[in-house]
């Protein structure tokens, strides 16, 4: 093994020390991440055990094993907990919040609370989706994962169950956004000096790209669950026929996301195999800034590809064609992957390890997926395709041939790192081989029984299809590919009671994790790494080509001591109350029961008061910027609101997107004729004017001119009050004209519109509003101009969207009325 | 080593181009002589307020006249409404070669259309009405099934065609 950097003394202790009540507080990056872990393993228990109870119902015909009731909500579930409570957690919660922090030489994320908070919502949101247990008359949701409208009405689908799904499906989207606006954030500003964007490891790359997918892709689904919310509690009509509407929006609105979300989960996978290949092959990555290329390429076409998912709703051929098209051009960059993968393997000195093995098992299982992918692309082919089981084999060799066998590649190289010892590399090959064959044996045949026509979600079939014997073929593959996960447990377990001592580097390894002690110590780096190419540590082991080994190796060496002088973050109890408040609220808006509403509001509110003042430093954030260093210089907070806003901007767009599509639909109420055009002229030039109160009052700020400050924060506040003021009033002589909120399409569509902007002015407001405070108190000094600079940039765009809202809805309405 | 990459680099360039025109080709075959056709749109249900979808769409022709009918020499019009879990009409009889255009639509939640063993495979949207055309030149007892989960008895939800 190549030179050590020199080992850091064992005074500090791996970040796993410390007491239980210290897992529940902590916002380390790497306890995070374990909890994520901990959390999905569990729910892959489940899922797994979801899985095996649906090849044991298919195992013969006319089963009775489950009744179809219970195994609707069984496939329903199977699929909801693969994707939002094991695949997304695994990648983004574990491995990206684990390594990232690891991989560019940074001592946390951006955001430490926010990432602590991202995984108590997330825990919530997935308590919450299987909340029906609990309940006489709730069981589980049994709409499938996609739940498509209008089965999802409450007409067709009485009962808790569908509750639970929605809103716990909200919870996850937020804490998922707050996932990607904060590994963004890290990766921007918080790269070790030196790490330009094309020296980053591709793993790092792959969760970039990804978070940026997260933040863009959400907001869809979203709106989406959003509508089916406001459908099942208030009586709008946004998926009903009868109404004008049409089920059809569900679909867009929900593949919007769900194309996107296949790369979500692919993107990181494909990260971890760039990741795994070099370092077991010995050579660099091969083409990398093809490969870096590649990703950002897949990311912008995931967003034109999400009608190859409804082909056979009858888009008309026009938009078939162009929905082929964008679906085989998405093909290319993943084909540059794949012939990557295999240059970076070629002529490489091979170290044939568990992990390597399901890293190669990776590049064959995901090419047969991406090859069944292709077909769906063409019309012709996909049309006798449609909802068959050949789909479900698609799927599954895209998730777990390429995504799981990429996790399961991830999770015998990385934990070493994580838990500081080694794994069985015999019992994982014996776990390989089992998992290819029971992967294959599960999976294979549903292309055949696809297209002899087997549907997917079918309780049962009849003995005279003739799909009786690969149905039992895949049962029997099914319990050897649980079987393979059982090994990986027991591997588990012994690793942890008595396995092999893991060195800091036992792979030989490429990139900076590899550089400090396995496990971590709490603060990672005792001081920063720099970097001066890719492959940062090999560089420091062996030297870069014409450069000598001994310049390089000194750089990353720690001066004794100098860890006294780090500053980490206090742990905060903050995050896991604010999340069990969400968790009550959730639960009081579905059992109908106000109390516990009010209660989970009032934990809720207090906790975030708790959280913006836990830090006495108010707007001062010593160890982030101080870390930030090595990033492009900007301050992380605008980065994060930056990527926040531009989340924003398509929940906005989408919500105006449904407004244009739905107005000419509408029937029935009195539509745009009954708006008042002066009255809403005038609150937008307040609105306006506000914006330029909100320009002069960080001009203020810049001069440390703090009575100005105070004139212009005031005027700001008071501007945005009388907006909504104005839209208090508007709101109550429209449903004094008849315009109430479920009179009809073009009157929800308003409503929910004008509303949600009306709520993020009154956000503005408070956000506003705490600043004069802060200002009153004299702690809003000319050093602390940021603070309002992000208030400003947040209230600038709540206006421009207004003024997007006010052309469209208004203006352009009445135009077209008179 | 340089020579023998430009070699593989040829020999994929070549295969990837192969594919390309072969994918194409079908396309082409498909379209043309096996007279694919995409389903489609080809109308609404527009409910008046108050009015429930099912009634509707039984007062929206061709709705108001299910089952099949002759339009021309070896040419049909089936129509058919779907409703949680059933197809109505229930089976139907065709003659070999019959060119029939299936014209469907659903009276509540969202369903699909789909006949093993042939291509026709639609959606069937509340308020939408989709239609597709297909000629039996085989006899047989053709299977119509729903393809889109519905419920809890999607799975039994069928119907029969009989080309005799």
């Amino acid at each position: 093994m190549a030179a050590q950097p020199k080992a850091i003394p064992a005074e500090y202790p791996s970040y796993l020390k410390g007491d239980p009540i210290s897992w529940l507080n902590t916002i380390d990056h790497k306890r995070v991440g374990v909890l994520y872990g901990v959390s999905a393993l569990f729910f892959m228990m489940l899922g797994g055990i979801e899985a095996l109870l649906i090849r044991i119902q298919l195992f013969e015909p006319n089963n009775t094993f489950l009744s179809a009731h219970v195994y609707n909500q069984v496939f329903t579930m199977h699929g909801t907990t693969m994707i939002f409570l094991v695949v997304m957690p695994l990648l983004l919660g574990f491995a990206a919040n684990f390594l990232v922090p690891l991989q560019i030489g940074a001592r946390d994320v951006a955001f430490p609370r926010l990432n602590a908070l991202s995984f108590w919502i997330f825990l919530s949101g997935a308590v919450f989706l299987h909340m029906g247990w609990f309940w006489h008359h709730g069981g589980l949701p049994d709409a499938g994962w996609f739940g498509y409208a209008n089965l999802t009405e409450r007409q067709y689908t009485p009962g808790m169950a569908i509750d639970f799904w929605d809103i716990g499906l909200l919870i996850l989207g937020v804490s998922t956004v707050m996932t990607g606006l904060n590994f963004f954030t890290t990766i921007v500003t918080m790269r070790a000096p030196g790490m330009t964007y094309m020296r980053m490891p591709m793993f790092v790359w792959s969760i970039l790209v990804t978070s940026i997918l997260i933040l863009l892709a959400f907001p869809p689904l979203t709106v989406g669950l959003i509508f089916l919310f406001m459908d099942r509690f208030f009586g709008t009509h946004y998926y009903q026929a009868v109404a004008g509407a049409t089920p059809i929006l569900w679909q867009h609105l929900f593949w919007l996301f769900g194309h996107p979300e296949v790369y979500i989960m692919a993107l990181p996978a494909f990260g971890m195999i760039s990741e795994i290949i070099p370092t077991f092959s010995r050579k660099p990555l091969f083409g990398y800034p093809m490969m870096a290329y590649s990703l950002i390429l897949i990311a912008f076409l995931s967003y034109g590809v999400w009608g190859h998912h409804m082909f056979a709703t009858g888009m008309g051929p026009v938009a078939d064609a162009t929905f082929a098209i964008t679906s085989m051009l998405i093909a290319i960059p993943t084909g540059i992957k794949i012939f990557s993968w295999i240059a970076t393997v070629w002529g490489g000195s091979l170290k044939m390890t568990t992990a390597f093995y399901f890293a190669l098992g990776f590049i064959v299982e995901f090419t047969i997926g991406g090859l069944s992918g292709i077909m769906h692309a063409a019309v012709p082919i996909d049309l006798q395709q449609t909802d068959s089981y050949f789909v479900v084999a698609h799927f599954h060799y895209v998730l777990f041939g390429g995504v799981m066998f990429a996790i399961l590649g991830a999770f015998y190289y990385w934990w070493p790192k994580v838990t500081g010892r080694m794994l069985s590399e015999k019992l994982g090959k014996v776990q390989f081989w089992l998992t290819v064959i029971g992967f294959n044996g599960t999976f294979f045949p549903m292309h055949f029984l696809g297209t002899w026509g087997m549907p997917r979600r079918i309780y049962t079939y009849g003995s005279g299809m003739g799909w009786t014997f690969w149905n039992q073929f895949e049962t029997v593959s099914a319990f050897i590919l649980g079987f393979a996960f059982l090994l990986m447990f027991i591997n588990m377990l012994r690793s942890l009671r008595d396995g092999e001592i893991a060195p800091a580097d036992p792979w030989d390894a490429r990139t900076l994790e590899w550089s400090i002690p396995s496990p971590p110590p709490a603060f990672n780096f005792v001081t920063v790494p720099s970097v001066s190419g890719r492959d940062a540590f090999w560089a420091r082991k062996y030297g870069t080509g014409s450069h000598g080994a001994a310049a390089v190796a000194s750089a990353g060496d720690p001066p004794n001591g100098e860890a006294e002088a780090i500053h980490m973050p206090e742990p905060s109890f903050f995050p896991i109350v604010l999340a069990a408040g969400l968790l009550l609220c959730g639960l009081g808006v579905v059992v109908a029961w106000w109390r516990l509403i009010m209660a989970g509001g009032v934990i809720l509110f207090l906790s975030i008061i708790g959280m913006a003042f836990q830090y006495p430093t108010f707007g001062q954030h010593t160890h982030e910027t101080e870390a930030a260093s090595g990033g492009g210089g900007e301050d992380l907070r605008k980065v994060g609101l930056w990527a926040f806003i531009g989340s924003e901007s398509v929940f906005f767009a989408t919500l105006i997107a449904t407004f244009m599509v739905y107005k000419s639909r509408s029937m029935g109420g009195p539509g745009a004729d009954v708006l008042e055009i002066p009255l809403t002229s005038f609150s937008t030039f307040i609105l306006l004017m506000s914006s330029l109160l909100m320009v002069l009052a960080l001009a203020a700020t810049q001069r440390g001119d703090k009575t100005w400050q105070r004139v212009w924060l005031a005027g700001t506040v008071l501007f945005g009050l009388i907006f909504l003021g104005d839209q208090a009033y508007e709101f109550t002589s429209l449903y004094h004209h008849g315009l109430g909120f479920t009179t009809d399409l073009f009157s929800q569509c308003f409503f929910t519109l004008v509303g949600f902007h009306g709520f993020h002015v009154f956000i503005g407001v408070v956000w506003l509003s705490v600043l004069l405070v802060v200002s009153f108190m004299d702690r809003l000094p000319k050093s602390r101009a940021l603070s309002v600079e992000l208030a400003g940039l947040y209230w600038h765009f709540v206006d421009i969207v207004w003024v997007v809202i006010f052309t469209l809805v208004y203006l352009m309405q009445k135009v077209k009325g008179a | 080593m340089n020579h023998e990459a430009e070699r593989y680099e040829r020999f994929f360039l070549i295969i990837s181009g192969v594919f390309l025109v072969g994918f194409l080709l079908v396309l082409a075959y498909t379209s043309v002589h096996m007279r694919v056709m995409l389903p489609g749109r080809v109308g609404t249900i527009e409910a008046n307020p108050g009015e429930s979808l099912a009634a509707a769409v039984f007062r929206t022709p061709p709705f108001n006249h299910l089952g099949v009918t002759k339009v021309g020499p070896d040419e049909y019009q089936a129509v058919y409404f779907a409703q949680a879990w059933a197809f109505f009409p229930r089976e139907i009889d065709l003659p070999v070669g019959a060119r029939v255009k299936f014209i469907a639509t659903s009276v509540d939640v969202t369903h699909g259309f789909f006949i093993a063993g042939t291509r026709v495979n639609m959606m069937l949207l509340p308020g939408q009405i989709s239609e597709e055309t297909y000629t039996f030149r085989k006899p047989g007892k053709y299977l119509l099934l729903c393809h889109e989960y519905c419920g809890l008895l999607h799975h039994t939800m069928h119907a029969w065609v009989i080309v005799k």
